[in-house]
């Protein structure tokens, strides 16, 4: 396992090192340097997913030597919530009487923005401000930020030239000592839009052997499995929490399933204490994803992933040598095949609990069992079941 | 009619026919005759005669005509205070058939409701007492908020005795031409716990196979009924086998249609029946009420369940 991976390492430190968006970078320098002189106040930085946007404003605060005070989607939950946030940031002087930038990451992932007005008020407050405001989206077209488009600029960031991505990609190579194929590499440049971020994580991937034609069609289209079992070899093998956070923060996959794969192949991993200490933690994990979407706190996702992977990791004794394939989680499809299966016994209890007059629970646990024994023909009848309701009864009782 | 099911085939129509509860029983006649009652509220255990008596007051009521003037709702099932709401005010807004100034709403296991529920439930209450009566239905009157009890007037319902009992048994007995011994009976009575849907059942499930009924054959019954698996599930983890353990669990979960929180009641009815040391009962309880705890609060059910049932390995 690399200590770093290639994509914090490789990212680049300052804005020579970036090997595209370079105008762009120089447009957005423009921008901030004249901010008091332009009419709209805010930036909109459009591009896909992985092609650089928070890096350039990152690389812009530090070049312009900006204190970057940036915005979750936790600040968005009302109104007053913006007031609040953006309100003070604005009108407050940054700490070192340097300038400041207001940065919102990712403003069109944030849902339920339109309803809560929250647009209509950061398109109020940026009026007033003495900062400018740069937000990153990733579709242009999205309805949620029409309003915001008309009152402000947009910069799009261009698609990335392949030449450029093979370039970095042969520098990455030769500075790793990996061993690859010329075309393969090439390859793989061409096989991601402008991810350069899942391109890098690939490319890690691959790196483990020779780089080569074949490698590369066996890893296929980029699969979200690949990524999670990566992720779960070390939350079972080490317990190093550095490592698995910054793999945790670099990964891009859904950590709710993530937690369906852990709790998968956890009893195959661990046992005895480990065991009963790593599900009490992965039980933890659970409650707080229950409580960011009860509370609406997005920050509880902190603790649910570090619960369900730091704190796994630690909760062995020691690393259990068993090699264990890592499967897909079969509970969820499991679950509705029985649900459809189930489906005729609940329509059948809920009949029988309206003839007895009782709930449908009462029905399922105290009536139910004792069906087996009577003659169900005539209660069938009775009911009025349905014939595929009636067959299944006859059947199963 | 559903007579297949003898629960149903020997629910009492009329006042006279009600075992146990003679107290109330006689109250609420009185209610009827006068063709004017309170809100009420039922507390009691399950199978005593909360949803029969006041079925029979319906049909004493109303006569003929009590399925309209009726509106049988379950806390449980309808679950949104919402739902029960929109019920309500469909059937509250028509006024009743016959000489009877109001119609009855029948909810059963109030218990199930929330508190802000109940809240609505009381608004609700209020808002139809011109044309309607509530009768509540409930476990535990403590369950249910202030308001509502000081708007009705409470009954508890106590499990039926002895004498009640053996009063079911043998109506029942005659008419199906059953024999029972009379060590039967005596098991019957314990079985059942003063609940005569349990009671019912069991004897319905025992005629099937003979109608010559002794002890053995009651116990054979019980057993059969009673689902064993949860407890196949908890002895496979003490044994130290948690994957058997949990694809167990899964498998009951689904075939049986048990929700967590099914599941978790019948582990900790379980947990003190174990082979084990009384420190590990007890931690075992402990975790259990966390867990409980953390199901209500929604969380994922499989999931939470496997960690308690990981607290279960080492226990030996």
């Amino acid at each position: 396992m690399l200590k770093k991976t290639l994509h914090g390492k490789y990212t680049p430190a300052s804005s020579k090192e970036l090997i595209s968006q370079k105008s762009q970078f120089e447009n957005l320098k423009k921008f901030i340097s004249n901010y008091k002189y332009e009419p709209k106040k805010i930036i909109l930085l459009a591009g896909p997913t992985g092609s650089g946007k928070t890096l350039l404003v990152y690389l812009l605060a530090k070049e312009l030597n900006l204190e970057l005070v940036e915005l979750n989607s936790s600040d968005f939950r009302s109104k007053e919530d913006i007031k609040n946030v953006i309100g003070n940031a604005i009108t407050q002087q940054s700490l070192f009487f340097t300038g400041k930038i207001i940065f919102l990451d990712d403003l069109d992932t944030i849902s339920g923005l339109q309803d809560r007005g929250c647009i209509t008020e950061l398109i109020n407050i940026s009026k007033k401000s003495t900062f400018p405001i740069i937000c990153t989206i990733t579709d242009t077209e999205e309805k949620k930020i029409k309003d915001l488009k008309k009152s402000s600029i947009t910069l799009e960031l261009e698609k990335l030239k392949h030449e450029d991505i093979l370039k970095f990609l042969k520098q990455i190579a030769e500075k790793e000592s990996f061993s690859y194929e010329e075309n393969a590499l090439s390859m793989l440049a061409r096989s991601f839009g402008s991810d350069l971020r899942a391109l890098l994580n690939d490319l890690q991937v691959l790196s483990l052997n020779k780089i080569t034609l074949d490698e590369l069609n066996s890893l296929g289209e980029r699969d979200l499995s690949n990524s999670v079992k990566d992720l779960l070899k070390v939350i079972f093998k080490s317990k190093d929490i550095a490592i698995i956070s910054r793999l945790t923060d670099n990964l891009d996959v859904d950590f709710d399933e993530c937690m369906l794969w852990i709790d998968e192949s956890l009893p195959y991993e661990y046992s005895g204490e480990s065991l009963k200490k790593a599900y009490d933690s992965l039980s933890k994990a659970d409650v707080f994803k229950g409580r960011i979407s009860r509370w609406q706190h997005w920050r509880f996702m902190i603790y649910q992933i570090l619960l369900m992977s730091s704190g796994v990791a630690v909760s062995k004794n020691k690393k259990s040598e068993r090699i264990v394939m890592y499967q897909r989680p079969t509970r969820i499809l499991k679950m509705w095949i029985a649900k459809q299966r189930y489906a005729k016994k609940r329509a059948i209890a809920q009949k029988l609990a309206k003839a007895l007059h009782l709930s449908t629970s009462k029905s399922l646990t105290e009536m139910m069992p004792y069906l087996k024994f009577y003659s169900t023909e005539v209660t069938a009848q009775e009911l009025e079941l349905e014939p595929e309701e009636k067959e299944w009864l006859l059947k199963e009782y | 009619m559903i007579s297949s099911i003898w629960t149903e085939k020997y629910r009492p129509k009329d006042f006279n026919e009600i075992a146990g509860q003679e107290k109330i029983v006689e109250r609420v006649k009185a209610f009827v005759e006068q063709k004017n009652m309170p809100h009420m509220l039922f507390a009691g255990p399950a199978g005593i005669g909360k949803t029969t008596l006041s079925l029979v007051i319906a049909r004493k009521l109303f006569g003929e005509a009590w399925n309209h003037n009726f509106l049988e709702l379950n806390a449980s099932d309808d679950r949104g205070i919402d739902t029960v709401r929109v019920k309500v005010k469909d059937f509250a807004r028509t006024k009743a058939i016959g000489d009877v100034p109001f119609k009855i709403i029948y909810l059963d296991e109030c218990d199930s409701l929330t508190k802000e529920a109940q809240q609505a439930l009381r608004r609700t209450m209020e808002s139809y007492t011109a044309t309607c009566r509530f009768i509540l239905s409930c476990n535990y009157s403590s369950k249910i908020i202030e308001p509502i009890q000081s708007r009705c007037t409470i009954f508890r319902f106590k499990p039926l005795d002895k004498n009640a009992i053996l009063k079911i048994i043998n109506h029942i007995a005659h008419k199906e031409e059953m024999h029972i011994t009379e060590d039967a009976k005596n098991t019957l009575i314990e079985i059942s716990g003063g609940d005569a849907r349990r009671l019912e059942n069991i004897l319905q499930s025992c005629a099937a196979m003979n109608k010559d009924i002794d002890e053995t054959a009651i116990y054979e019954i019980v057993s059969i009924a009673r689902p064993k698996e949860i407890l196949a599930v908890l002895e496979k983890a003490i044994s130290n086998d948690f994957i058997g353990a949990r694809n167990l669990l899964l498998d009951v979960m689904l075939n049986h249609g048990l929700s967590g929180v099914d599941v978790i009641k019948q582990i900790q009815q379980e947990i003190l029946n174990l082979n084990i040391t009384n420190e590990h009962k007890m931690k075992l309880i402990d975790k259990c009420g966390d867990i409980e705890f953390r199901l209500v609060e929604g969380s994922d059910e499989f999931l939470q369940l496997e960690s308690l049932l990981a607290n279960f390995t080492q226990t030996k």
